[in-house]
């Protein structure tokens, strides 16, 4: 378990990183591709912090350097950062790039739901969440 | 896919070519995947020829052997898939297809590992991969940094993009931004005239730059794909080489090798220089304050690092052995000098080091001597940064083993950039007697690939290349020096206009005009062709770079004085060109508009 501080996982190796998916089972996994010289990475930084404090139990947020982890970086075609996704069950949901809070929590709220205190049944089915999926599909343009 | 079904249907040369393939896992579908837009690869378009495709990218004329792959080829899914899924496939006649061959026997690369392996990851490196790959050819660029004496090191790209273009020219920007913040009180800005630059911080944020930029570069050489291998490289003979790795060696075969291996500070002969010394290669990512700064060295890079380190608030010095800027016109030279002296930057002229050392307190002791005088001196200082010129990387590269001559440390080449190796190149800051200059490599390593596999028989021009020295007031110029252009055609063959000028801008702050000048030395007769045109001012690179077309065009001064001018801008000043020197007359303008 990550320590009480920082939720967020900083991933050490490959192999870390296919442990950590592997054994995420139902939670979602918000992976976040960054460099320590992205501007816009130590923009978005804190508020990845907050949410994985609003989503503890249900998304683990992990954090990938692009110099570190050069493979991993290729394996999953990072041209810009913060590249983020969301993986479930070793798949990946989405892929998207941009340092925008928004976009990031529109996605998360997508995907996993809304944060701890405001529960939906899934975000699939929810009528509110259809409001929330059109849109992030207007964000997307 | 089944690469061992596709290894054992090929015949052994193939799969000693692709053995490297195979070992950089990405690299095989990259290939195949690969799509060619040279013409000269209608095979593919033709759709029955998936093996000649693969690689085979040289002109050689693939009609003549279409007949006989007719009828197994129709059993051929066909396209770039079909090549990797076809041994599988139990129906058609492999033997016949694998074992003839005959392109591969044509194709200039036969048998080795790569078209092209490029040493050096640099402007000229770089671009020529990149040019190479594009017109079809299987091209490697090894890049390496060998650490300074006190470990700096750095990613791709080069020294412009890591230690040199890039990161002075963001210095630069910032001692002009210190500069402009007193400035702006005078326009009536509030501003605290107590500014402190933050050494750190402009460090942590030009250096973040770079890595976006190495980033920028790692990302376009996967996309293009160009295979880059980090390694420093040295000729085991003319068409192999050996890169020593971080995981150890690896030999490496090509048709043509391009050197681009650029160039490293030189550090001067003295007790004391590599330990207690540094040079540009350190300066932009230097951990602590450079304080009081000498910078031995009067050619551009002393003269710009002076200069951005005074517009910081540190002191530097400036020592000059002989003359300023050699190679430049002489008399801007001078009074590229006199600005920066203007500015409070001391120069040591004549003036030689002889010892460098460190004191007790951490400051160093500089020994030094008048050339002329025969006096000696000394000073202490908080760094010495060296800018005595740069040598050539040729040590490292074992060219003997290639039969490749050098000369003082660099590599002669041809007008085709070619060494006296028939398959090797040279191109960029390595090779003798060409500007040192970024876009100058980048052009001639393009045009050289070009001409090496896309069918061009374009030569690099590397005359009347316009230039910028970025110190604090800017020095720009293109074509001849006003000394060349009268060694060329005689004093009585030359006319130079001339003239000082007054930036609008520099009136309210009240900021020295008394260095902006400008000339234009041209043909004394008829239209009278220009052949340089030379600046000092604000934006100087800005100001020139158009009039680089102009002059590569043809400019003459009837044109030039029949422009109507931007007002008000610096530019504009080339138009209003109209005292020579020969007339004696006082070049200095009255007002601004009459």
């Amino acid at each position: 378990m990550a320590n009480a501080n920082k939720k967020v996982i900083v991933v050490e190796s490959k192999t870390n990183f296919e442990n950590i998916i592997g054994e995420a089972g139902n939670k979602h996994v918000l992976v976040e591709f960054f460099a320590t010289w992205c501007g816009p990475c130590a923009l978005i930084g804190p508020r990845l912090e907050q949410m994985a404090n609003e989503y503890a139990g249900r998304m683990i947020i992990l954090k990938i350097d692009v110099d570190d982890h050069e493979e991993l970086a290729v394996e999953y075609e990072i041209t810009s950062m913060p590249t983020f996704l969301i993986i479930k069950n070793k798949v990946t949901l989405t892929q998207f790039v941009g340092s925008n809070a928004e976009k990031v929590e529109s996605n998360v709220v997508k995907f996993v739901g809304k944060p701890e205190g405001v529960k939906t049944a899934s975000p699939e089915a929810a009528g509110t969440s259809r409001a929330v999926t059109e849109t992030t599909k207007m964000d997307k343009n | 896919m089944s690469l061992t079904l596709w290894n054992s249907r090929f015949s052994v040369t193939f799969v000693r070519q692709y053995a490297t393939i195979f070992t950089s896992g990405s690299v095989a579908t990259s290939i195949l995947q690969n799509k060619f837009t040279n013409s000269s690869i209608l095979s593919f378009h033709n759709n029955d020829k998936p093996r000649q495709r693969t690689l085979y990218t040289m002109q050689s004329n693939r009609q003549g052997k279409s007949q006989m792959t007719d009828t197994t080829d129709s059993a051929n899914i066909g396209g770039i898939g079909a090549a990797a899924a076809a041994p599988q496939h139990p129906h058609c006649d492999r033997q016949t297809m694998y074992d003839h061959q005959p392109n591969r026997q044509q194709s200039s690369r036969g048998t080795y590992d790569y078209d092209l392996v490029v040493i050096g990851g640099g402007s000229a490196g770089l671009a020529c991969a990149k040019e190479a790959v594009q017109n079809g050819a299987r091209v490697a660029c090894l890049d390496y940094v060998k650490p300074t004496p006190i470990g700096t090191k750095w990613g791709v790209g080069g020294t412009c993009v890591n230690v040199g273009c890039i990161p002075k020219k963001l210095m630069h920007q910032a001692s002009l931004l210190g500069e402009a913040v007193h400035e702006a009180a005078a326009y009536g800005w509030n501003v605290d005239d107590k500014i402190k630059p933050d050494w750190s911080k402009l460090v942590s944020s030009v250096q973040n730059h770079i890595k976006s930029v190495n980033w920028v570069t790692r990302v376009d050489l996967r996309d293009k794909k160009v295979e880059y291998i980090n390694g420093l490289g040295s000729f085991v003979d003319r068409h192999t080489m050996v890169a020593k790795l971080k995981s150890g060696d690896r030999t490496i075969t090509a048709q043509t090798f391009v050197i681009a291996v650029g160039g490293r500070p030189r550090y001067p002969d003295i007790p004391g220089a590599v330990e207690y010394g540094i040079t540009s290669d350190d300066l932009f990512s230097l951990d602590h304050e450079p304080g009081k700064t000498l910078v031995v060295g009067a050619g551009y890079i002393g003269l710009e690092c002076a200069g951005f380190l005074k517009g910081l608030g540190y002191e530097p010095t400036v020592m000059v052995r002989s003359i300023v800027l050699r190679g430049f016109d002489q008399q801007m030279a001078e009074l590229v000098a006199s600005s920066m002296d203007e500015r409070g930057i001391p120069f040591l002229r004549k003036t030689v080091p002889l010892s460098v050392t460190k004191q007790d307190n951490g400051k160093l002791l500089v020994k030094y001597k008048n050339t002329e005088t025969g006096e000696e001196g000394e000073d202490t200082y908080d760094t010495v940064l060296w800018a005595v010129g740069r040598k050539g990387l040729v040590e490292d590269l074992n060219l003997s083993n290639a039969g490749v001559t050098t000369f003082k440390d660099k590599i002669q080449v041809d007008t085709k950039e070619a060494t006296n190796v028939a398959n090797i190149f040279a191109v960029g800051d390595i090779i003798y007697g060409k500007p040192e200059l970024t876009p100058v490599a980048v052009l001639a390593g393009r045009l050289l690939a070009r001409r090496l596999y896309g069918g061009s028989n374009q030569r690099m021009d590397y005359s009347d290349v316009a230039t910028t020295v970025f110190t604090p007031l800017e020095y720009a110029c293109v074509g001849l020096s006003e000394e060349d252009a009268v060694k060329q055609h005689g004093a009585d063959g030359v006319e130079v206009f001339h003239g000082y000028y007054k930036p609008t801008e520099f009136f309210i702050p009240q900021k020295s005009v008394r260095y902006c000048y400008l000339k234009a030395v041209a043909e004394r007769t008829g239209d009278q062709r220009v052949y340089g045109l030379h600046y000092l001012g604000p934006v100087a690179g800005e100001v020139i770079q158009g009039f680089a077309a102009a002059l590569k065009s043809g400019l003459t001064i009837n044109t030039l004085i029949n422009t109507v001018g931007i007002h008000p801008t610096t530019a504009e000043e080339f138009t209003r060109l109209s005292i020579t020197k020969r007339s004696g007359l006082d070049p200095t303008p009255a007002s601004c508009c009459s």
